[in-house]
């Protein structure tokens, strides 16, 4: 398999310092952010002399989790979604059409390349959980599991966004910024469905939230239901950038 | 030899393209010639499969460009965008490094040693793209285009922003590479062209205006005209029932073939008005002044 333009997108991207001082960003504040919450659980578990897996789940873990979901929600978009808008900043997308790659495997290379940064930028927050587990002996491998799937598929997930967002703007400030609303948009929709109309068939809604399918992961809920939501969503998304192409650049 | 057959592209209303056919000979180089907008650059974007046209066929070797697999075609194109593909943090070998990965060559240091010797990049090997010169970019921009050792080389405007010393560098570069390719060499500036191509391809407003070698251009072209100067004054200009131009107190240009016996007329008609020749010039059009006839004509 031709992986050339994932090698190359990695070689240049994993190198470059403003990467590398955002990925030091998130690890610091996320680090700072989870040993100070979990000062505050140690304090909490020497009150009641007893812990639970579902305490540290729901009140660690899970807030963690969701922290770092908002890093990536916001993040995601300025590291993915240049992909295409870099090819062109450096001529290369004509020629890259212009190769024997197919529009599948230029998409597809894209988004394993804007994946892996973004994994690499959970990677050491990743670590953090594994402190708690060492320091209460608790058991609660399958947990953090669950957790560290939830974040691997909801990277894949904006990731996905952000390329398609890519895809739409030769700007970088635009697809950032349609990135971004497109993100907030997947959270708003369950959210006004279920708070602000308090619509009554919210179950069926609910399936297609992304909100939902997260929470049932961050709290080792895994169902292949929450799985098969972020796998489609993020072909969705493939598609949706491979038919820019294919329309707009091939025209 | 490449083979473009009623080839039409339309964007929405606009037109791009309106059925264009033209053949590239092997080891030749074909000059698209035609201003801004004329669709040169759609055309080659076709050809080097990068975009899709709305209608007609491309053959190579006259088999259907479909009966080839993607991989196979565009490894037999070799394609320069009108602004060279250049990675700016990548090194000059990187670069191609890269496009052989992309191309899966084989052997490929081999080929890249043989690419920078070939296309004169030795001295700036380990350089980043970004701080290469346009003449040095254009030069990586063939080196990339040349990586699958493709039968066709298409460039877009390879001679564009390039100053005296670069432009005869390149213009060589394109001349040895004839030897060895089938060329198509756009550009909108016709005497860019005419010290490097054997053969031409006029376009305007989507449509081929005329192809063929300079002779043939030139044949298919209108009557010559022939300038006549005078020592005196001109009292009365001839009418012969052919058209002039330029016409001043001394002289003045007719439209007329050699052969209808038109340097004996002109000299009775001046023996007449007791006029004295200065000079008498044919002057047959070159392919710019046809150019840009049949710009006009359209």
């Amino acid at each position: 398999m031709n992986l050339a333009i994932l090698k190359k997108d990695l070689k240049l991207s994993l190198f470059r310092p403003s990467l590398l001082f955002l990925f030091s960003l998130v690890s610091l504040y996320l680090g700072v952010q989870y040993f100070y919450q979990l000062g505050l659980f140690s304090q909490m578990v020497q009150k009641s002399y007893s812990f639970g897996g579902t305490s540290l789940l729901e009140n660690l873990w899970a807030p963690y989790f969701g922290q770092i979901n908002m890093i990536l929600l916001f993040v995601s978009p300025f590291v993915v979604s240049k992909a295409f808008g870099e090819e062109q900043r450096q001529d290369a997308m004509l020629s890259l059409l212009a190769s024997p790659l197919s529009s599948w495997q230029i998409v597809l290379q894209k988004f394993l390349g804007g994946w892996i940064q973004l994994l690499l930028l959970c990677s050491l927050v990743f670590l953090f959980p594994v402190f708690s587990l060492v320091m209460f002996k608790a058991p609660y491998l399958p947990e953090l599991f669950s957790g560290y799937l939830a974040l691997i598929l909801l990277s894949a997930f904006y990731t996905a966004i952000a390329l398609f967002a890519g895809s739409l703007f030769k700007s970088f400030l635009m697809s950032g910024i349609f990135s971004v609303l497109l993100n907030i948009m997947t959270w708003s929709i369950g959210i006004f469905f279920r708070d602000l109309i308090q619509f009554e068939r919210f179950d069926w809604v609910e399936s297609l939230w992304i909100g939902k399918h997260l929470t049932n992961l961050f709290v080792a809920n895994i169902s292949l239901n929450s799985i098969y939501f972020f796998i489609a969503g993020v072909f969705f998304f493939l598609f949706l950038s491979y038919q820019m192409i294919e329309q707009v650049e091939r025209g | 030899m490449v083979r473009f057959s009623e080839i039409s592209k339309i964007y929405g209303e606009i037109k791009a393209l309106d059925e264009v056919s033209f053949e590239i000979p092997k080891n030749t180089i074909v000059g698209l010639v035609g201003p801004n907008g004329a669709g040169k650059s759609t055309c080659m974007k076709i050809m080097a499969g990068a975009m899709a046209a709305t209608s007609g066929e491309l053959f190579i070797d006259d088999q259907k460009i479909e009966s080839y697999s993607p991989d196979a075609w565009k490894k037999q194109v070799g394609f320069l965008p009108e602004r060279p593909p250049v990675y700016e943090e990548l090194s000059v070998v990187e670069n191609l490094s890269f496009w052989a990965d992309v191309f899966s060559i084989k052997n490929k240091k081999q080929k890249i040693s043989n690419l920078i010797d070939k296309t004169g990049l030795s001295s700036v090997v380990r350089k980043p793209g970004g701080s290469l010169s346009k003449g040095y970019r254009q030069r990586l921009g063939i080196a990339k285009a040349l990586i699958s050792e493709p039968e066709l080389l298409i460039l877009d405007e390879p001679l564009s922003g390039l100053d005296p010393m670069q432009l005869d560098e390149i213009r060589k570069l394109i001349r040895d590479l004839g030897k060895e390719h089938s060329v198509l060499f756009s550009s909108h500036q016709l005497h860019e062209l005419e010290q490097v191509c054997d053969y031409y391809v006029f376009l305007n407003e989507g449509k081929l205006v005329s192809s063929g070698t300079s002779e043939q251009i030139k044949n298919q072209s209108e009557e010559p005209w022939l300038c006549v100067e005078f020592f005196n004054e001109i009292a009365q200009y001839p009418d012969f029932g052919k058209p002039t131009r330029n016409l001043k107190k001394d002289s003045f240009e007719i439209q007329i073939q050699e052969e209808a016996g038109a340097s004996e007329q002109i000299l009775n008609w001046s023996r007449k008005q007791n006029l004295s020749i200065k000079k008498m010039i044919w002057q047959k059009p070159d392919l710019e002044q046809i150019f840009r006839d049949l710009n006009s004509n359209r």
